[in-house]
């Protein structure tokens, strides 16, 4: 070996730091694990499998407080509360007054009260096959009145009106999403992303290629062709992404699409929009707006989002055009 | 075994480097590999692994019923499963890395697994 020796040392040395660096990457490594919760397929990426499991488990927990059917409480006050005050959590409380909050920012539009509605159309949770037939209209009239929501702040007691069936299905995901991030916040992960059916929060930023950062990136569904997607957003930082589309959850009759998304003023699905993706602080706020737009339309839809702090928004409405607020506009999409 | 004792631990070192390193390139070569397979999941467990440049026909029994998968051409569809609307058949055929199709209802999904362009879709 000789002379050679030192030359070969350092190369050595050199190589191991290289390697053990490589495999030791700082945060560990970015673990993508998914389970059936929330009537969906949710899926959480972050470097810690520990935390990732508790926030499945807070998720879980959210899921029982949120069912329509079952012993949760949600559940339990749909059938108890008709006509007279139930007392329930503070937890269920401080949802049930977002919910009417995000009702009064969108005029109305954004209503939890409409479960009976959803049923009688047949969109409900539980369904097993696709409805066909437009209700008469005559039922779907009956059915939009008697929906008040009176929440007594002081008692914790809510009391619903006769037809009012409270479903969350416009907020439940993305709440059950926020508390997931602040659990993996709490165990000191560093960045993740929680995804449940395409409600979604990130924060941090996402391990790239050779030791480096990049912005998560999240593609948005094309409204038309479920093979396609209209961009790409870029979100880093602790922001929440969500859609509302008509292109799901759907039937055609004599030509017209009929979807889930109902229009409170008329117990009809909403026609303004075919889809409304949301960007906000948190998965709750960006799946009611997503919805709420949606019903407002896109005049009326893209002046909410302009006026609130940090939520922008992207609007698609029947005939392929795209609305951007004023944070997107460098955002390249196509349709 | 004896000739070992020749070595020097620099020797040792440089061994013990080029090992690390060829450990490490592992994960390249998967990603080189991945786009030909496809992972049919039932709930969390895999229950099929396919080269997706060998057609196929299969069926895979989820918590509702069977799931009809046809893989031809490079490519991978659903062609019938148990479900209100359907939604993993509306998305047809799939044959890049990172695409999925998810028949929820029946908690069957067909993966490609690698890198899509993005990180998450939003729907």
């Amino acid at each position: 070996m000789g002379s050679k020796k030192p030359l070969l040392l350092g190369l050595t040395a050199l190589l191991l730091a290289l390697g053990l660096s490589l495999a030791f990457d700082g945060g560990g490594r970015w673990i993508d694990r998914r389970a059936y919760l929330l009537g969906t397929l949710v899926e959480i990426e972050a470097p810690d499998d520990g935390a990732i499991t508790a926030a499945f488990q807070e998720i879980a927990r959210v899921e029982r407080l949120t069912a329509t059917e079952g012993e949760g409480e949600l559940a339990r006050l749909n059938r108890e509360a008709q006509g007279r005050p139930v007392k329930v959590s503070d937890e269920l409380f401080a949802l049930l007054e977002r919910a009417r909050r995000y009702k009064e920012l969108t005029a109305g539009k954004f209503d939890i009260s409409l479960g009976r509605l959803v049923d009688l159309w047949g969109f409900g949770e539980g369904a097993t096959k696709a409805p066909s037939q437009v209700p008469s209209a005559g039922e779907i009239a009956r059915l939009l009145k008697g929906r008040e929501i009176v929440l007594d702040k002081a008692k914790r007691m809510v009391q619903l009106g006769p037809n009012a069936e409270l479903d969350l299905g416009g907020i439940a995901k993305g709440y059950a999403v926020d508390r997931a991030i602040q659990v993996l916040k709490d165990y000191g992960v560093k960045a993740a992303l929680v995804n449940a059916g395409g409600d979604i929060r990130i924060y941090g930023m996402r391990p790239g290629r050779f030791f480096s950062r990049r912005p998560f990136r999240i593609a948005i569904q094309h409204p038309r062709d479920e093979a396609k997607i209209l961009g790409i957003v870029k979100l880093s930082g602790d922001r929440a992404i969500a859609t509302s589309g008509d292109y799901e959850r759907y039937f055609i009759q004599d030509g017209v699409r009929y979807h889930h998304i109902l229009d409170p003023a008329t117990g009809r699905p909403a026609r303004g929009c075919i889809s409304v993706t949301i960007t906000a602080p948190t998965a709750l706020e960006a799946d009611a707006l997503a919805t709420g737009v949606f019903v407002l339309g896109p005049q009326r839809g893209l002046e909410l989002i302009e006026r609130l702090p940090e939520v922008e928004g992207i609007i698609v409405d029947p005939e392929g055009k795209i609305y951007k607020s004023s944070g997107l506009a460098d955002l390249e999409l196509r349709y | 075994m004896g000739s070992l004792r020749y070595l020097k631990w620099g020797d040792w070192l440089l061994i013990i480097g080029i090992i690390t390193l060829s450990i490490l390139f592992i994960p390249l070569f998967h990603t080189a590999a991945r786009g030909r397979l496809v992972l049919v999941r039932v709930g969390d467990t895999v229950v099929e692994r396919l080269p997706l440049d060998h057609d196929r026909h299969l069926v895979v029994v989820g918590r509702l019923g069977e799931t009809e998968i046809e893989v031809r051409d490079g490519r991978v569809r659903v062609v019938r499963s148990p479900g209100p609307y359907k939604l993993c058949l509306k998305r047809g055929w799939i044959s890049r890395p990172g695409e999925i199709l998810i028949c929820l209802p029946n908690r069957v999904t067909v993966e490609i697994p690698g890198e899509a362009g993005y990180d998450a879709l939003v729907r």
